[in-house]
């Protein structure tokens, strides 16, 4: 039937003050995860970012010592 | 008890009953509605204003001006004549406010009688007998045939015609001022049942001394009334609701007026253009001579090209002269729109709208494009706008 939109193509700027309509948060989808279990995901790319950022600046490292007695045992990774 | 109040809706920025747009439910059970909305009174006098508060009921697409009375001529005559102005000028400017748009029109008679021809291809004033100067005209006139431009027994007065005699000159005039513009559809119409706005119509009078020359010692006085009529559609409950047809838009018709031309090549650029607006039609005018001017008659002896144009130079309609603007005018509208009266007519939405109406969002700098053929003295022009905008945006 017959709009100013069919006739003309006009569209009106605003919508009128008497349409309600429910605001919907923009840029969420339901199935997102949040908080810490986010950020351990693997699927999450900060993840891969952050191992790769450990490993080229060579700060993975692991010491320990066992002393049994007079006998100090010691291991150590990646650092001298 | 608590009390319940009405729920309200916003419809072309006022509040408004609740309300349904649903053109599907309103076309089969509207009541066209035709009824007074001033009675005839005598108006305020040449150079004055009337003001008329219209009717606030209904759905209000169109209005019904008349002009009635005489126009006595006395003393010694000789050298008195009317102008170019008379008569339709006689209306120099009609305005229409409504629900918060101030000047939704805002044109002068003639305009509204250019308009009313623009849109109504069925009117025509083909074998209407007016006079114009000192010749009897048939085409052109833009005359209905109840019209009477002044008569005083033989005697037929007109525009730039000399009063030959003193005597009464009986004068009735009709103008109909398009509120909708679509009065099918009625897109752009008012929606008048609230009673949180006013809907006003203001009609100035052009001055004595513009429509008329009056002789060294000629009289004249004036007898002339007006009465308005409104063409109004009711407002159905169907279902249990209220339904209205689609409301979203106002219809505007401004005019302005501009000396600022010179022969040659003349671009007049377009006021008030913006996003939002669709441009239905423009007219417009040349006049030339001693105030208040004459009318140049649209042809190739006076107009060479003419288009209009918008952006840096995008020309998307031009034709060589004036006389291929008027050809397609006629083919247009079925009157010989600027032989008499000088008008020209770029047309967007009698055809097919939704396809040919300029989107003044995509066109910047909208102008129209007027060659004078010959230098002109004292020169003005007169351009009108119709255009079609969102309701809730200002004007």
């Amino acid at each position: 039937m017959f709009t100013a939109s069919s006739i003309y193509g006009a569209q009106p700027q605003a919508p009128s003050a008497g349409v309600a309509g429910v605001l919907e948060p923009m840029g969420i989808t339901s199935d997102d995860q949040g908080g810490v279990q986010a950020l351990v995901n693997p699927r999450n790319p900060l993840v891969a970012f952050g191992v790769l950022l450990l490993l080229t600046a060579g700060l993975i490292g692991a010491s320990g010592s066992v002393r049994l007695g007079k006998a100090t045992f010691r291991a150590s990774a990646g650092k001298e | 008890m608590t009390p319940v109040a009405q729920p309200t809706v916003s419809l072309q920025g006022v509040t408004s009953p609740d309300v349904v747009v649903d053109p599907n439910s309103f076309y089969p059970a509207t009541r066209r509605l035709l009824y007074p909305m001033k009675a005839i009174t005598p108006i305020a006098g040449f150079g004055s204003t009337d003001s008329v508060q219209l009717r606030q009921s209904g759905i209000v697409s169109g209005l019904l001006v008349r002009v009635v009375g005489t126009l006595v001529f006395g003393g010694t005559i000789t050298g008195t004549s009317t102008t170019w102005r008379w008569p339709y000028n006689l209306v120099r400017a009609l305005r229409v406010s409504a629900n918060g748009q101030s000047n939704l029109i805002n044109c002068n008679g003639l305009a509204l009688k250019g308009l009313e021809f623009a849109a109504n291809s069925d009117l025509n004033d083909r074998g209407v007998s007016r006079q114009i100067g000192a010749a009897a005209v048939t085409q052109g006139t833009l005359s209905t045939s109840c019209e009477d431009w002044g008569t005083n027994g033989a005697t037929l007065a007109g525009p730039n015609f000399t009063i030959p005699a003193t005597g009464t000159f009986t004068v009735d005039l009709s103008y109909f001022v398009p509120i909708a513009a679509d009065q099918v559809s009625l897109v752009g119409s008012i929606f008048a049942q609230t009673a949180a706005t006013n809907l006003t119509l203001d009609i100035d009078w052009e001055t004595q001394a513009n429509l008329f020359t009056l002789g060294g010692s000629a009289t004249l006085a004036q007898t002339l009334s007006y009465q308005v009529q409104g063409i109004v559609y009711s407002i159905p409950v169907v279902g249990g609701r209220a339904v209205v047809p689609d409301l979203s838009q106002f219809h505007q018709i401004s005019q302005f007026r501009t000396s600022a031309i010179g022969q040659g090549d003349n671009e007049l650029l377009l006021p008030g253009t913006g996003v939002g607006r669709k441009l239905l039609r423009t007219l417009f005018s040349i006049s030339t001579g001693t105030a208040p001017g004459t009318p140049l008659a649209m042809t190739a002896a006076n107009f060479g090209a003419l288009g209009w144009r918008y952006g840096g130079n995008d020309t998307p309609e031009q034709v060589s002269n004036g006389q291929q603007l008027r050809y397609i005018n006629e083919r247009q509208f079925g009157v010989d729109l600027g032989s008499r009266w000088g008008l020209a007519a770029w047309d967007f939405s009698s055809e097919f709208a939704l396809r040919d109406v300029v989107d003044e969002g995509a066109t910047s700098d909208l102008r129209l494009l007027i060659n004078l053929v010959n230098a002109p003295t004292t020169p003005f022009a007169e351009v009108i706008q119709e255009t079609l905008f969102a309701a809730p945006v200002g004007a």
